[in-house]
């Protein structure tokens, strides 16, 4: 029995040394990419730079203002750090991560019909999870991800069980596969024009948002001017006079566009509709 | 409870330091084993204890009775009390909905509308399977193969033996009931082979039948989206996840039992390396083929009786094993397509041509065995067809697009673990044809630890753990 114990002692100790060693190669690959797969992970690869301005939001920002096209027109440098999916749990992690490194001097944020939605999503926050070492990003997974000591604690744990999106794949891929926004400074524009649409109506309850007001709290403390606005719809009713209620200095841009062909689909403008919408965009702010 | 999961990986090394700390007790053991097992079924739905323990009581008593009695056709009688019992709960649960669904659509048929809807029953995991393994111990009693058993704590875990009760192997009563009554003394070589084939088990469970499972259940489900070319591939990614899947199970079930000293009869064969289908039915759930061959094939007159008797009970045996694995026409198809796969071979007297190990003595085999290999693995794939298909309609419609011959394979080329997931099959069947001569690929081998830590590291890189399978085989 003591040499079926001793094997099973270095089976588990092989296992744990895998575990370790693929949690290392891993988490290194995402902090240290040669080509980021996901905009946190490119947080981390960016250099030290001077931003004027940084976006963030979800695709609804991704797809819709262009920083090229801001700093050619006005000579300032900025940064769209907006990704799908993400709601204002993943803007606030993505906003104190981004003003921690760089403190850019203006901050802009996107809030849509979204604006009552306070719980992360997992296809989205997935993408900090090799990050949760953070004190930061690991006490925010706290307080509403149950498995969150498990990330932390357990070597490869959060990398088997996510393995679709943060697993072997997107890891190999890191090596050998250029991303869309790197060239772009972020923004990811979208072809093909809107079809097909049902007029949409959508309600918001009159209340704020806590990872906005930490939005807020973060920007105040930093001394960093923020602004929040809501990008263009189509044929969308939404009563963003609830968010403008809430948010200091909001602008309502969701009726701007009103060109069918400018959009990808109702809530995304397609790579005509964001030129247009970032001149509006140049105009409005700088 | 599944194999792949955290709640058995915290059961099995408690119940193991127990069974083990019991080691001079047997009676006590044989108890923790029972317990245990109800422990290991009762999480998946504790209603369906009563059930087993049923059938249990039913079979014990039924088996002493038969014993004590003399007459003929009192033995015979408490024989069919037991095989009524436990046919009766596997009918009721499991092909009720089945009958009652035909017998609507026969009488529909014939213009009578009738408004009678299904019932609402849960099928109970593994039925099957124990219902099986229980028949066979009053079935051998009464043919007084074995005697029948006092101990009513070893039969009871004879009969809920955790390691395979859900999925198999079958085992026969006087293979496995007998170990029960013998004190099990730890034989570290014994041990270290199960945790090998545990190990084994999982790559092939959680790196190759989970992997497939992904695709073929994409494009199983979406077939109309589909060319000819990644329709064939969806049928082949079925059968290594099936194959995987199941084989797994029963890997893991063989290996558990080592690891507490029992012995269960091997359930497959490296079955993709059969040169025909009578080759393959040797070599696939070899538990199942046995069990038919044994109580209803030789009972019917097995190959006495000349050529038609043979063809009769061939049928008879493929219908009934396909009918076994769900109550579905496609299933009867399945088994009903290897009958007539076989057929030929049992008319032309070849159906044990290939009863020694393929390339037996050359590394490799020849381009004739190739040849036969490949073609038995293209029928079986085509039967795979049915047995996966939702209903009739749909393996038909499938079947239909792959001979649309549109050759492009999508699913090849732009999904996630394309490039892994072919490489990964081919690792399994090296791995399988170098060790054909052996149980499995982890027996007696150099470098055996660093092989397994090998594999290991390929169910963590490579397993898919995000979208884990339940086994396909509980369903049955």
């Amino acid at each position: 029995m003591v040499k079926f114990f001793k094997l099973l002692l270095y089976i588990l100790l092989g296992l744990v040394i895998l575990a370790y060693g693929l949690e290392w190669l891993y988490t290194h690959s995402y902090k240290h990419p040669v080509n980021p797969r996901n905009k946190v992970s490119w947080l981390n690869k960016l250099e030290q730079k001077k931003y004027d301005y940084a976006l963030f939001g979800s695709s609804r920002c991704l797809n819709t203002v262009n920083p090229k096209q801001i700093d050619k027109a006005t000579g300032l440098s900025g940064i769209n750090m907006a990704y799908n999916g993400s709601n204002s749990f993943e803007i606030k992690l993505m906003v104190k991560q981004f003003v921690d490194k760089f403190k850019p001097k203006e901050i802009f944020v996107q809030v849509d019909d979204r604006f009552d939605r306070e719980r992360n999503d997992p296809t989205s926050s997935i993408f900090w999870i090799p990050f949760i070492d953070n004190e930061y990003i690991y006490s925010e997974f706290m307080k509403r991800d149950s498995l969150a000591w498990y990330y932390r604690n357990i070597p490869f744990y959060k990398y088997l069980l996510y393995e679709s999106k943060i697993g072997l794949r997107d890891v190999s891929l890191s090596y050998i596969k250029n991303n869309s926004f790197e060239n772009l400074n972020g923004f990811v524009p979208t072809n093909g024009s809107l079809e097909g649409f049902d007029h949409k109506i959508k309600q918001l309850p009159d209340r704020q948002n806590i990872h906005l007001s930490e939005i807020i709290d973060i920007c105040e403390k930093e001394n960093i001017k923020l602004y929040f606005f809501t990008a263009p719809y189509f044929e969308f009713d939404l009563n963003t006079e609830v968010i403008k209620k809430h948010l200091p200095n909001y602008k309502d841009f969701s009726t701007v566009i009103d060109e069918k062909q400018m959009f990808h689909d109702q809530g995304h403008l397609n790579a005509k509709g964001a030129k247009e919408f970032t001149k509006i965009f140049i105009e409005e702010y700088f | 409870m599944l194999f792949n999961s955290l709640d058995f990986a915290i059961f099995l090394p408690i119940v193991f330091a127990l069974y083990w700390l019991l080691q001079k007790q047997l009676k006590l053991q044989n108890l923790l084993i029972a317990i245990a097992s109800y422990i290991f079924y009762g999480m998946w739905d504790w209603r369906f204890l009563f059930l087993i323990l049923f059938s249990t009581i039913v079979d014990y008593t039924m088996g002493i009775l038969i014993e004590r009695e003399n007459q003929q056709a009192k033995r015979k009688l408490f024989l069919w009390v037991s095989i009524l019992v436990n046919l009766g709960f596997l009918g009721y649960f499991k092909y009720s909905n089945f009958f009652i669904e035909n017998f609507v659509g026969a009488f529909k048929f014939f213009g009578q509308d009738l408004d009678f809807r299904g019932l609402d029953i849960v099928l109970p995991v593994g039925i099957s399977f124990y219902t099986f393994q229980t028949l066979s111990y009053t079935i051998d009693v009464y043919r007084e193969k074995l005697k029948p058993t006092k101990d009513f704590i070893a039969f009871t875990a004879f009969v809920s033996f955790f390691p395979q009760l859900v999925a198999g192997p079958i085992e026969r009563a006087t293979h496995l009931l007998p170990q029960f009554y013998l004190r099990r003394k730890f034989d570290t070589h014994q041990a270290k082979d199960g945790l090998y084939l545990i190990i084994w088990g999982l790559f092939k469970k959680i790196v190759i039948a989970d992997n497939c499972a992904q695709y073929a259940n994409d494009i199983f489900n979406n077939y109309k989206d589909y060319s000819s070319g990644t329709l064939v591939l969806g049928a082949v990614y079925f059968a290594f996840q099936i194959y995987g899947d199941f084989s797994g199970y029963s890997d893991i079930a063989i290996g558990t039992s080592r690891l507490f000293g029992f012995d269960l009869m091997r359930n497959f064969a490296y079955p993709y390396f059969s040169r025909d289908i009578a080759e393959f039915w040797r070599r696939w759930h070899i538990s199942l083929s046995t069990w038919f061959r044994d109580y209803l094939y030789i009972p019917l007159g097995g190959s006495r009786g000349g050529m038609w008797m043979k063809v009769r009970n061939t049928f008879i045996i493929f219908l009934v094993s396909g009918f076994w694995h769900g109550a579905n026409w496609t299933f009867i198809v399945w088994g009903g397509l290897n009958a007539i796969y076989f057929l030929p071979l049992l008319l032309g007297g070849k159906n044990r041509n290939h009863i020694d190990l393929i390339a037996e003595n050359t590394r490799w085999a020849s381009a004739k065995e190739f040849f036969s290999v490949l073609v038995t693995f293209m029928l079986t794939v085509f039967a795979w067809i049915f047995f996966r298909a939702n209903n009739l309609e749909h393996a038909f419609n499938y079947i239909e697009n792959i001979f649309s011959f549109q050759f492009k394979i999508e699913k090849l080329m732009i999904e996630r673990f394309a490039f892994e997931i072919l490489p990964l099959i081919a690792v399994l069947l090296l791995m399988e044809w170098f060790s054909r001569a052996k149980e499995h690929p982890l027996k007696q081998t150099n470098y055996l630890y660093f092989k397994a830590l090998g594999l290991i590291a390929m169910i963590l890189i490579f397993g898919s753990f995000s979208e884990m399978q339940e086994f396909i085989y509980f369903q049955f």
